[in-house]
C-alpha cells in the first residue's frame, strides 16, 4: 500500500483557486441577476431617444384662400452649460454671431443646469452660422413661428399665439384646438455616436386644420384703410367698423385702430390689442332710435305715417330731453321723419307710448345685452338696467340710446335682422365652422317698414354723406355723448359718433357699420361716420361685384 | 460412324437417360411427399439428416496483412468539423450580423429621408409664408401706386339682355 502525503502548496492552491472561483461565480451572480435590471434600464435610456414630433399649426385664410396667418421655421439656439468647457470663450464667439449681448450669453452659459435657451425662434441664417461652429454643448433646433404675411391687417381679429404656438388672443385662441393639432412622439435606438439604429415606436404628429375665416381680405384692408383715415382726419381717439352679410351672418371686415403689427403683437398696449367691435360696449346714441320705432310698429301703435306734434323739448319727471340741434318750438313730425331727422323729442314720445316692457322685450329680441355667441373670445353683452330697476327718467334716455350701453357687432346684427326680412342670424367668423342660428326679431312686414324710412334718412335726412352712387342705402346716424368718468355726468365733448346702414335698401346684401370713438374736429356721426360708410361700401359692393339698383 | 457395340453403348445410355416408369412412379412418390405439409413439419424436420460437423481445419488460416492509413482519416474529419463549424458560425453569427447592418443602414437612410422630408415641408411652408407676404393688399396696393395706377372713380355695369347671342368676328361686336 502506497502512503498518500499531505501536499500542503497543492491545498493552498487549490483553495485560492476555489475562492477565486466563487468570488467569479459571485460577481457574475451579481451583475447577471442583482444588478442586471438597474443595468438594463441605464443602457436602454442612453441608447433609447424619445423625441416630440411636433404638429404643424394650421394655416388662416380669409374666403378667398388667401393666408392670413400661417406657419415659418425659425432656429432656436440651447445649450448644455455642464458641457460648455470655456464658457467665456463660447459667449465671446456667439455673441458676434447672434448679435447679442455677451454678459447675457455668459450668465445663460454658467447657469448650473443641463438645459438653457440662448435665443428663440431666431433667423434661421443665423441659427446656421451657429451650426457651423460646432461648438460642444450647444445646439440649434427648429421650431415653428406664426408669420402674418398681412402684418397689421386684422392683427385685432386674428389675436396671436405664444412662444410654444398656443393661441392667446383672438380666432388664434378661438381656434386654438382646431389649428394646433397632436404632437406625436418617436422612439428610436441610437449608437454612441448618435446615428439612428432603429425606430422603436412612432406615434405621428397630426397636423392642425387650416381654419378659412369669413373675411375677405380686400373688404377688411379697405375698411382698416378708411378708419384710419377717419381717426387722422377727424383726430379721434379709436374707431371700428364691421361689413357684415345680413343673410348669412358672416362678418366680412371687422376693422379697428390702431393698426397693430401682429408679428409684434407683444409691443402693442392692451388697448391697442382689444378688438373693440366685439369686447367693448358704448352707448349707441340715436343709432338707437330704430329699436324704439321697431318696437312701436310691431305693437301696431304708429304707422310710418303716424304724426306726432312735438315740442323742441320734452320732460320726463326732472329730466329735461333736447334736440341735438335748434328746432322750432312745435312740429308736426311722422315717424319716418322723426328717424330721418334723428328727433330725440320724438323717439321719446314714441319710447313712452310704447311703455317700459316692450321697449325690453325689443331690445332683446334684437339681441342687445345678451351675447351673439360669435366664436370669437372675451365678447361682451352690454349693459342695460334690469327692467325691474329702470327709474322714471331710464324712460327718456334708453329709447334714445342712452342709458344703455351695447357692442358695435350687437349694433350690426340688429340692422342685419332689419335688412334680413326680420329675421336675427348669428354672426360669426368661421366660414364652414359654425353653423349659426337665426330666429326673428320683428315681423317681415316691420322690417319692410324700416328699411324704407331708414332708405329716407339717408336720402332725405342726417345720413345724405352715406349715399353710394348708383345704390339706395338704408341707415341711421349716431352721436352719443359719452359720460365723464369724473363726473358721471355726460360730456359734451366727448362722442362716439357712428353709422350703420345696408346697401342696396331694396334687398340688402351688405350691412357696415361704423363707430368712431371721440371725434376732435367734428362730433356728428352724419359728418364723421357716414363718408366712411359710403367709401366702405362703395369699395365692398365693386368687389364683391353686387350691380348698381338707383339710377342717377 | 459408331460400331455396333458402341451403339449399343449408346442406346444404353440414352435409355438410363429416359427414365423407366418405376423410376417416374417412384418420382412421383417422393414429389408428392415433399409437396405435402407434413413433410416441413415437426416430424418431416425431425426427420431430416442432421448436417454432419465440419471438419476443424489442420492448417492455420494465412495471416492476412492489412495496410492501415491511420493518418489520412483524422485530417479529412478535421476538414469536415472545420467546414461545419464555419458554416454553423455563418448562421449564428455572422449572418446576424450582416442583417443588423443592412437594417442599421436602412434605418439611417429612413432617417435621412424623414429629415429631408421635414425640411422640404418647412421650405414649402417657408416659401408660401413669402407668396403670401408678397400678395397681401396692402403690398399690391404699394406697387399699384408705384405703377401709376388708382381705384377706379365708378364702375359701369354692363346690361346684357338675355337671348342676344354674342360672337367674336361678328358685325354685331365689331358693328361694321
Amino acid at each position: 500500500m502506497t502512503a498518500r502525503r499531505f501536499n500542503k502548496r497543492l491545498a493552498v492552491f487549490m483553495g485560492t483557486a476555489l475562492l477565486v472561483l466563487v468570488f467569479l461565480f459571485g460577481m457574475t451572480f451579481y451583475w447577471q441577476v442583482i444588478a442586471a435590471p438597474k443595468l438594463r434600464a441605464e443602457a436602454s435610456q442612453q441608447s433609447r431617444v424619445t423625441k416630440t414630433l411636433p404638429a404643424n399649426r394650421g394655416a388662416i385664410t380669409d374666403r378667398n384662400g388667401e393666408q392670413l396667418a400661417v406657419s415659418k421655421t425659425m432656429a432656436t439656439v440651447t445649450a448644455n452649460p455642464k458641457q460648455i468647457k470655456d464658457p467665456a470663450a463660447v459667449a465671446a464667439q456667439l455673441a458676434t454671431v447672434m448679435s447679442v449681448s455677451q454678459d447675457d450669453l455668459l450668465a445663460k452659459l454658467t447657469k448650473k443646469t443641463g438645459f438653457v435657451y440662448l435665443a428663440r425662434k431666431i433667423d434661421p441664417s443665423i441659427g446656421d452660422r451657429v451650426k457651423a461652429l460646432k461648438i460642444e454643448g450647444i445646439e440649434v433646433i427648429s421650431e415653428e413661428m406664426r408669420y402674418y404675411p398681412a402684418g397689421s391687417l386684422a392683427s385685432q381679429l386674428l389675436g396671436f399665439v405664444g412662444l410654444d404656438n398656443v393661441g392667446l388672443a383672438g380666432v388664434e385662441k378661438e381656434y386654438n384646438t382646431v389649428l394646433a393639432g397632436t404632437a406625436g412622439k418617436m422612439t428610436v435606438v441610437k449608437d454612441l455616436k448618435g446615428n439612428r439604429l432603429a425606430t422603436e415606436s412612432v406615434q405621428e404628429a397630426v397636423p392642425g386644420a387650416d381654419l378659412k375665416l369669413t373675411i375677405d381680405e380686400d373688404i377688411q384692408f379697405e375698411a382698416e384703410k378708411v378708419i384710419n383715415e377717419v381717426v387722422t382726419t377727424y383726430h379721434a381717439k379709436k374707431a371700428c367698423a364691421i361689413v357684415m352679410d345680413p343673410k348669412t351672418g358672416e362678418i366680412l371686415a371687422m376693422a379697428n385702430t390702431p393698426g397693430v403689427d401682429a408679428n409684434q403683437y407683444g409691443s402693442a398696449t392692451d388697448a391697442e390689442q382689444r378688438n373693440s367691435a366685439v369686447v367693448d360696449s358704448y352707448e349707441p346714441g340715436s343709432t338707437f332710435k330704430m329699436v324704439t320705432v321697431a318696437a312701436a310698429l310691431e305693437k301696431k301703435l304708429v304707422t310710418p305715417d303716424t304724426k306726432f306734434e312735438l315740442g323742441s323739448t320734452i320732460t320726463v319727471y326732472d329730466r329735461v330731453v333736447h334736440e341735438a340741434h335748434a328746432v322750432a318750438s312745435k312740429r308736426n313730425l311722422t315717424v319716418t321723419q322723426i328717424l330721418a331727422q334723428s328727433s330725440n323729442v320724438g323717439a321719446v314720445t314714441i319710447g313712452l307710448q310704447v311703455g317700459k316692457s316692450a321697449l325690453v322685450d325689443m331690445i332683446k329680441r334684437f339681441g342687445f345685452t345678451q351675447k351673439l355667441g360669435i366664436d370669437f373670445p372675451g365678447e361682451t353683452k352690454g349693459i342695460m338696467p334690469a327692467a325691474e330697476r329702470w327709474s322714471g327718467t331710464t324712460i327718456a334716455n334708453v329709447p334714445m340710446g342712452q342709458g344703455i350701453s351695447v357692442t358695435p357687432l350687437q349694433l350690426a346684427t340688429a340692422y342685419s335682422a332689419i335688412a334680413n326680412g326680420g329675421v336675427l342670424v348669428q354672426p360669426h367668423l368661421a366660414k364652414d365652422a359654425v353653423k349659426p342660428w337665426s330666429r326673428e326679431a320683428v315681423s317681415s312686414t316691420v322690417a319692410a317698414e324700416l328699411r324704407e324710412m331708414l332708405t329716407v334718412t339717408v336720402e332725405d335726412g342726417t345720413g345724405k354723406r352715406a349715399r353710394v352712387a348708383g345704390y339706395e342705402v338704408a341707415g341711421k346716424t349716431g352721436t352719443a355723448q359719452k359720460i365723464d368718468p369724473k363726473t358721471g355726468k355726460y360730456d359734451n365733448n366727448r362722442y362716439v359718433s357712428s353709422f350703420v346702414g345696408m346697401v342696396p335698401a331694396a334687398a340688402p346684401q351688405l350691412v357696415i357699420l361704423v363707430t368712431v370713438d371721440e371725434p376732435a374736429s367734428a362730433h356728428l356721426g352724419a359728418y364723421v361716420a357716414a363718408p366712411a360708410f359710403s367709401q366702405i361700401a362703395s369699395f365692398a359692393l365693386k368687389t364683391l361685384g353686387i350691380p348698381p339698383t338707383a339710377q342717377d | 460412324m459408331p460400331t455396333a457395340s458402341r451403339q449399343t453403348w449408346m442406346d444404353a445410355w440414352e435409355g438410363d437417360l429416359n427414365p423407366s416408369a418405376a423410376a417416374r412412379r417412384s418420382a412421383a412418390r417422393v414429389g408428392a411427399r415433399t409437396s405435402a405439409t407434413r413433410y416441413y413439419g415437426r416430424e418431416a424436420t425431425a426427420r431430416l439428416p442432421k448436417p454432419a460437423p465440419e471438419a476443424p481445419r489442420s492448417q492455420p488460416l494465412a495471416e492476412v496483412k492489412v495496410r492501415t492509413t491511420g493518418r489520412t482519416r483524422p485530417w479529412f474529419m478535421l476538414a469536415g468539423v472545420a467546414a461545419v463549424a464555419l458554416i454553423l458560425l455563418t448562421v449564428v453569427y455572422i449572418l446576424p450580423v450582416m442583417m443588423n447592418s443592412s437594417t442599421t443602414d436602412l434605418e439611417a437612410a429612413t432617417g435621412r429621408l424623414q429629415s429631408k422630408q421635414t425640411e422640404l415641408v418647412r421650405a414649402g411652408a417657408d416659401l408660401s409664408a413669402q407668396v403670401a407676404g408678397l400678395s397681401t393688399p396692402q403690398r399690391v396696393a404699394e406697387v399699384a401706386t408705384k405703377l401709376g395706377l388708382q381705384p377706379a372713380a365708378s364702375v359701369h355695369y354692363l346690361q346684357i339682355n338675355a337671348g342676344m347671342a354674342v360672337a367674336e368676328g361678328t358685325a354685331t361686336v365689331a358693328n361694321r
